[in-house]
């Protein structure tokens, strides 16, 4: 099945548009009532996976701007774990941190970046050109390591200071 | 950092995930919903248009049984108005369902800022095609049925006080969806950077 498939990406991409879990819950409803309804639609034109990432992201980046008196989606079968305090990994907190401050239409970006996908599809997906998304994802990625490495600083300092007590 | 490294951090998420999908439960709740929602947009439509068919109909058979000529034409032109003001809420309302987020983030983005800006045309452009439409009709009915005298009068400033209440909520309104679109504008702004 698609959703089961593409579940993890889904989650990923939405996790950082998403301000807390109830709100990534509510988009991740929102992205696959969107695959559903569009799934008849689909012409092939695009690859399965580019045309996902497309309703994805569009539908995480449009949230915002929907009426507040849109109709929130309650799906039963899309729920919050029950455990949710999960080990922390660092580095992908550090990761996660850095991407949610950096501008919307680059967050697009280097999440497709980091989801593997070749320049070209990336293009197609947010409607620039390869070039273009290259130029792009350098800057992007310059900028994210500088974030990671003031973040991994203050981690450091942080533990040092714990063992200097 | 290596490109893989951040690739490798990124992908391990997934261990992370709060949100779960109940496979057995998700195809049904999926039909489910969006029969819902189809079922509310036929229920809106018919709505609206059975709000408008009372209008026609009552104006209708007030047109019967009207006196003066002036009224007649005051009642036809509120039918012809109601027409009109069915036809441009059904066909924007209608628009607006059909928002496409298969298309490129860049042409969505334009899509929305476009959409939006359509919203608040059609409120800015209120007076022209909602009240006036109603209110001149409503002034002639008035002046054939009630002349000037003193209810007419009363009934006349009724009018222009509600129009200008109703024209006051919906600029209010508008001006909502300026933040909006600037801030849409400037995400296109970014996207196209670097280039």
């Amino acid at each position: 099945m698609l959703v089961e498939q593409n579940k993890s990406k889904i989650n990923r991409i939405c996790s950082v548009y998403a301000k807390n879990c109830e709100d990534q819950r509510d988009l991740v409803q929102d992205v696959l009532l969107n695959i559903w309804k569009n799934l008849p639609s689909f012409e092939h034109r695009a690859s399965i996976n580019t045309w996902l990432y497309r309703i994805t992201l569009n539908v995480c980046m449009r949230s915002k701007y929907e009426q507040v008196q849109k109709r929130k989606t309650k799906l039963e079968s899309v729920h919050l774990a029950a455990v949710l305090d999960i080990s922390k990994d660092e580095k992908y907190e550090h990761l996660y941190h850095c991407i949610s401050k950096l501008e919307e239409t680059d967050r697009s970006i280097i999440v497709l970046f980091l989801e593997d996908l070749p320049y070209k599809e990336i293009a197609e997906i947010v409607g620039l050109s390869a070039n273009h998304v290259a130029v792009k994802i350098k800057r992007i990625k310059k900028q994210l390591l500088i974030c990671l490495q003031h973040m991994e600083r203050e981690f450091l300092d942080k533990i040092k200071t714990c063992h200097g007590r | 950092m290596e490109d893989n490294e951040l690739k490798n951090i990124w992908k391990n998420a997934p261990e992370k995930e709060h949100i779960q999908f109940d496979q057995h439960k998700i195809l049904n709740d999926m039909n489910l919903e969006l029969k819902k929602i189809d079922n509310s947009l036929k229920w809106r439509n018919i709505r609206e248009i059975g709000v408008g068919i009372f209008l026609i109909v009552l104006f209708g058979m007030r047109f019967f049984s009207a006196q003066s000529g002036l009224e007649k034409l005051g009642i036809l032109l509120i039918i012809l108005a109601t027409l009109f003001i069915i036809y441009k809420l059904v066909t924007v309302r209608n628009s607006k369902q059909s928002i496409d987020h298969s298309i490129s983030i860049k042409d969505q983005l334009l899509q929305t800022r476009n959409y939006l800006k359509r919203e608040q045309n059609l409120g800015k452009n209120i007076l022209y095609w909602y009240i006036l439409p109603i209110v001149i009709p409503l002034i002639i009915m008035s002046l054939g049925c009630y002349g000037l005298s003193p209810f007419g009068v009363i009934y006349l400033l009724s009018i222009g006080a509600l129009s200008y209440f109703m024209y006051y909520l919906n600029q209010r309104g508008v001006k909502k969806l300026d933040p909006y679109i600037t801030q849409i504008e400037e995400k296109i702004q970014q996207l196209e950077a670097d280039s």
